[in-house]
């Protein structure tokens, strides 16, 4: 992409997290603050993390991106909750 | 006393497999069953399908799912579903299934779901065709739901769907996208079917603990949500 994204072409990054075969993914964030890309949002595993952060590279134009993704390590739970 | 564990959108793909099995090993000491709220592939497709069978496979209690959206975008649902129940994984598509726990019953009645929005606030089955088949979607899920809730013979039932009943557990979610992460349709069928829990999920960002406008508990169990391999639920009373 040439210059910095736009709210459309923010609106393209997110659309094409969704419907890119590579991502997939639909509940992720991406804003721009002071010049930066911020991706945000929980994955599963750091191969998804870094896919994400190449597509989101590719429509940064001139922005630095900063992935800022968190990979989730789902643990058992410790308790339970007690319903009538 | 029934221990349910529940979770939704774990998101498997073709190069998951082992990843999260090990939080799951041994849970038939702390729960009866579990149920998964949808989203269990990626893209849908039966090599995902047979990665999630395998992942779930042999954990010593019950494994009771609907599929999500997610698990449509191949266009092979039904071969989501074969892969699935070839390795005793029960699939709800408007359908239910009674489990039985020391001489309890715990009745499950699941569907997927759809979006259309909520009281006030939801699209109307009215003007193109695009529009109707939308709402259509949501009016058939919302009927096969409560088709399964009703005649369900059990001491405990728990409506289990991927799309959320209520805007209680889309906090979180931008409201401008509510009408794609749920419909109140479900919710009067959860009022109306005696149900004592209903899980759903596909709300990565909205909120565990919500309830319908007659009372009944819901849990947004979406795995970015509870922040764990499966959120625990004891239900204690009788069917109301």
């Amino acid at each position: 992409m040439d210059g910095d994204p736009d709210e459309y072409g923010l609106a393209a990054l997110h659309a094409a997290l969704a419907e890119d075969e590579q991502t997939a993914e639909l509940g992720l964030d991406v804003q721009v603050r002071g010049g930066t890309l911020y991706l945000t949002g929980a994955v599963a595993s750091e191969e998804r993390k870094l896919a994400a952060g190449r597509l989101a590279q590719r429509h940064a134009g001139g922005l630095t991106v900063q992935n800022d993704l968190q990979v989730e390590h789902p643990r058992p739970p410790d308790d339970a909750e007690e319903l009538p | 006393m029934i221990r349910v564990a529940a979770v939704g959108d774990i998101h498997l793909g073709a190069g998951d497999r082992g990843a999260c099995r090990p939080a799951y090993e041994g849970m038939e000491g702390q729960a009866d069953v579990l149920l998964l709220a949808g989203d269990l592939t990626r893209h849908g497709t039966a090599v995902e399908a047979r990665v999630v069978a395998e992942e779930f496979a042999g954990l010593g209690v019950p494994v009771i799912a609907v599929l999500g959206n997610h698990d449509h975008h191949a266009g092979e649902p039904h071969q989501v579903t074969h892969v699935l129940e070839d390795t005793g994984i029960t699939v709800l598509d408007g359908s239910s299934t009674v489990v039985d726990v020391a001489g309890e019953r715990l009745g499950v009645a699941g569907a997927k779901g759809f979006g259309g929005g909520f009281v006030g606030r939801s699209a109307a089955n009215f003007g193109e065709p695009e529009m109707k088949s939308f709402v259509g979607a949501a009016l058939r899920e919302a009927q096969a739901l409560g088709a399964a809730l009703e005649g369900l013979e059990a001491d405990h039932v728990v409506a289990l769907t991927h799309y959320s009943p209520t805007v209680d557990t889309l906090l979180g979610e931008p409201p401008e996208i509510h009408a794609f992460l749920g419909s109140y349709l479900l919710a009067e069928q959860i009022d109306a079917g005696g149900v004592a829990l209903a899980v759903h999920g596909h709300a990565h960002h909205g909120t565990e603990r919500g309830r319908t406008e007659g009372g009944v508990p819901v849990r947004n169990v979406a795995r970015p949500v509870i922040d764990k391999a499966y959120a625990l639920y004891h239900l204690g009373g009788a069917r109301p």
